[in-house]
C-alpha cells in the first residue's frame, strides 16, 4: 500500500509538473485575477467579511476545480499515457494520481486566492477573522471542490463512453425541464412530469451534500449537524472515486492523439 | 541421451479473438515465446500486431480466448514487462534525465540505483550530452532511442516492441537496430511487430507471420536463412515424380514446385542437382538467384498466395492457416 501510494503521489507530481510547464496554469491564473478583480476587491475596500468571502470562494473554486479536473484529464487521456500505464503504477495509481494533480492544483489556487485577499485585507481596510473561521470555511469548500472533481472525472472520456455521457447530459436537461414543468404547470397530466420529477428527486439526493457543504462554509458556524455534513461530503467524495476507479478498470484504454 | 531442455513460456495466448466494433483485430491467435527468445511479429498494417501488443499489456482484453505472460494475468505481470510503443509520442516538456527518473518511480524503483540505472541508459542510447535537454527538441530518431531507455529503466525481463523503426531515416534506423542488437545479447525476451525484414534478419530467432488476424506462418530465422541459393527452371512439362526423388536423395529440403527448383546456397550441391536434372534429359530454361526468403514468404502469406495449412517446406515450416484479412489494427 505504501508503495502504491508513493508512486501515486509520484505520478501526481509529474502531472502538476507538466501542466505547469505546459502553460495550462495560466488558466487558474487568469480565473483568479477576474475573480479577485471582481468579487473580492470591492469587498476588500468595504472591509472584508468571511460570510461573503465564503460565498463567493464557495462557487469560484469548485467551478474551478471542474476546469482544473478536465485540463488535467485531458493530459491523461493521451497515447503518451500508455508508457505509464504499462507500469507498476497500474489504473488505479494513474487515476488518483490524475484526481489528486486536479485537487492539489485547485487547493493552491484557494490558497493563493486567501493569501492575496488577507494580504490585500490587511493593507487596505483591516478586519480581524480568526484563523479557526477560516479553517472552519475552508474544510467543507475544499471538499465541495473534491466532490465536483470527482464527478466531473467520472464524465470524461477516459472514464464514461460517449453514449452515457449524452445519457448524462440528457438527465440534466430533464431535470432542468421538470423545473420548468413544475413553475409553469406543464406535463401535469401526463406521465413524463411524474417522471421529471423523479429524476429531479434523484439529482437532489446527488446535489444534498455539495449544498450542506457550500452553507456551511458560508455559515462557518459548526453546530451539531456540521460534522455530519462533512462526513457525508467525504463519504461522496469517497463513492465518487470508487465509482470512477471501477468504470476506469473495466474499461479497454484506446488513447487517441 | 538427454532432450534438450526447453526454455518456460514467457506469452501464451491461445485462440485470441478480439474485435473493435464489427471489425475483427485477431481471430484465433495462438502463439508462444519462449525465455531468451526473440521473436519476431512480422504483418502489414493491419494485420492485428499492435491490438496484441495491448492485450499482452492488459490496455485492452480479449473478447475470447487465453492469454498468459509468466504464466499469469497481463496486469499482474506488467512490473516485468518493457514496452516500447509505435509512434515516439512521450511527455516532451521533460528532459530524458527526469523522465527516465519519473518512469522509474512509477515502477517502483528510487533513490542512488535508479540514479545510476537512468545513468547508464543514457549512457548506452548515446543521450547523456542531451541529458538535461527538454525533448520537445528532439529528433525522432532521438525519441526512439528514449524510447528503448524507457522500456528498460525498471530492467524487465519481456521486451514488448511496436514497429521500432517506424518513420525514421536510414541513420536513426540503423541506430536503433544496432541498439535492439545490443539487447539481444543481454538475455532479454523480445517480442517485436514490425513490417521491416531487415530488423527482423538481424535481430530474430524466429518469426511469426500474421495474416488474417491469426498466425499464418511460423518459421526460424536461421532456416529460412538456408533456404537463400538459386531457382533451376526446366523447359517443357512439370518435373516428374521420379526426378522429383532423385533430387530428394540428393537434398531432403530442396523445394520443388511444378518446373522450379530451388536449390540452397551451396556450390557442391547446386553442381549435383543440375547434373542430376541433365541427366535425366531435362534442359535448363533459367537459372536465377533466389530472392530474400522471409520477403518472398511474407508476400506469398500476406496476399493470400499461401493457402490453409500448404506446406511451406518439407520438414522445418510449421502447419499454416491463413484467411484473407478484414480487419484493422487499432
Amino acid at each position: 500500500m505504501i508503495g502504491w501510494l508513493r508512486r501515486t503521489l509520484s505520478f501526481s507530481r509529474f502531472t502538476v509538473k507538466e501542466y505547469v510547464r505546459s502553460g495550462r496554469v495560466l488558466v487558474e491564473i487568469m480565473a483568479l485575477v477576474i475573480g479577485l478583480w471582481l468579487f473580492f476587491l470591492p469587498q476588500i475596500k468595504d472591509g472584508l467579511d468571511a460570510t461573503y468571502f465564503f460565498g463567493v470562494a464557495g462557487l469560484l473554486i469548485p467551478a474551478l476545480a471542474a476546469v482544473t479536473t478536465v485540463l488535467i484529464m485531458r493530459l491523461g487521456n493521451r497515447p503518451q499515457g500508455y508508457v505509464v500505464l504499462g507500469r507498476r503504477l497500474g489504473r488505479a495509481g494513474y487515476l488518483f494520481g490524475l484526481y489528486l494533480s486536479a485537487t492539489f492544483i485547485t487547493l493552491l489556487s484557494y490558497a493563493l486566492l486567501l493569501l492575496v485577499v488577507l494580504v490585500g485585507s490587511r493593507l487596505i481596510n483591516p478586519v480581524v477573522i480568526s484563523p479557526v473561521t477560516w479553517a472552519q470555511g475552508t474544510l467543507p469548500l475544499m471538499l465541495n471542490a473534491g466532490i465536483v472533481a470527482a464527478f466531473v472525472m467520472i464524465l470524461m472520456p477516459l472514464l464514461l463512453p460517449d453514449w452515457m455521457r449524452l445519457l448524462v447530459l440528457v438527465s440534466f436537461l430533464a431535470v432542468g425541464v421538470s423545473g420548468l414543468s413544475k413553475e409553469y404547470g406543464l406535463f401535469e397530466s401526463s406521465n413524463l412530469g411524474g417522471l421529471l420529477e423523479r429524476a429531479a428527486d434523484l439529482l437532489a439526493i446527488a446535489i444534498t451534500p455539495v449544498a450542506r457543504g457550500y452553507m456551511l462554509a458560508t455559515s462557518h458556524a459548526y453546530d451539531s449537524l456540521a460534522v455530519e455534513t462533512l462526513l457525508i461530503q467525504l463519504g461522496m467524495v469517497l463513492i465518487l472515486l470508487g465509482l470512477a476507479l471501477m468504470m476506469f478498470c473495466r474499461r479497454e484504454i484506446i488513447f487517441r492523439s | 541421451m538427454q532432450a534438450p531442455a526447453v526454455a518456460a513460456p514467457v506469452i501464451e495466448t491461445s485462440d485470441l479473438h478480439k474485435r473493435f466494433d464489427a471489425i475483427y483485430a485477431l481471430e484465433g491467435l495462438t502463439l508462444t515465446v519462449r525465455q531468451g527468445e526473440v521473436y519476431g511479429l512480422l504483418g502489414p498494417n493491419g494485420a492485428g500486431k499492435t491490438t496484441l501488443l495491448h492485450i499482452l499489456l492488459g490496455f485492452l482484453r480479449p473478447d475470447r480466448g487465453q492469454v498468459r505472460v509468466f504464466g499469469r494475468r497481463p496486469s499482474a505481470a506488467r512490473a516485468r514487462v518493457g514496452y516500447l510503443p509505435e509512434r515516439v509520442r512521450y511527455h516532451v516538456r521533460f528532459t530524458p534525465r527526469e523522465y527516465l527518473l519519473a518512469l522509474g518511480r512509477f515502477s517502483g524503483l528510487g533513490g542512488k540505483s535508479l540514479k545510476s540505472r537512468c545513468e547508464s541508459l543514457l549512457e548506452l542510447v548515446g543521450l547523456s550530452a542531451d541529458a538535461d535537454r527538454r525533448m520537445g527538441g528532439f529528433s525522432k530518431g532521438m525519441l526512439q532511442r528514449l524510447g528503448i531507455a524507457q522500456a528498460l529503466v525498471h530492467e524487465p525481463e519481456l521486451l514488448l516492441i511496436d514497429e521500432p523503426t517506424s518513420g525514421l531515416d536510414p541513420a536513426g534506423q540503423r541506430e536503433v537496430i544496432d541498439l535492439l542488437s545490443e539487447l539481444r545479447h543481454r538475455g532479454h525476451t523480445v517480442l517485436m511487430c514490425t513490417h521491416q525484414i531487415p530488423e527482423v534478419k538481424q535481430l530474430c530467432d524466429r518469426i511469426g507471420i500474421l495474416s488474417g488476424r491469426r498466425l499464418a506462418v511460423e518459421e526460424r530465422v536461421d532456416d529460412l536463412a538456408r533456404l537463400q541459393g538459386v531457382t533451376i527452371t526446366v523447359r517443357g512439362q512439370s518435373l516428374s515424380d521420379e526426378i522429383a526423388l532423385q533430387l530428394r536423395t540428393v537434398d531432403p529440403l530442396i523445394q520443388i514446385s511444378g518446373r522450379e527448383v530451388r536449390v540452397r546456397d551451396d556450390e557442391v550441391l547446386q553442381r549435383q542437382v543440375l547434373f542430376t536434372l541433365l541427366d535425366s534429359g531435362m534442359s535448363i530454361a533459367e537459372l536465377r538467384p533466389t530472392g530474400d526468403p522471409i520477403e518472398e514468404m511474407f508476400v506469398r502469406v500476406t496476399v493470400g498466395r499461401l493457402s490453409t495449412r500448404e506446406t511451406v517446406q518439407a520438414e522445418s515450416v510449421h502447419q499454416v492457416e491463413s484467411m484473407p484479412a478484414r480487419g484493422t489494427e487499432r
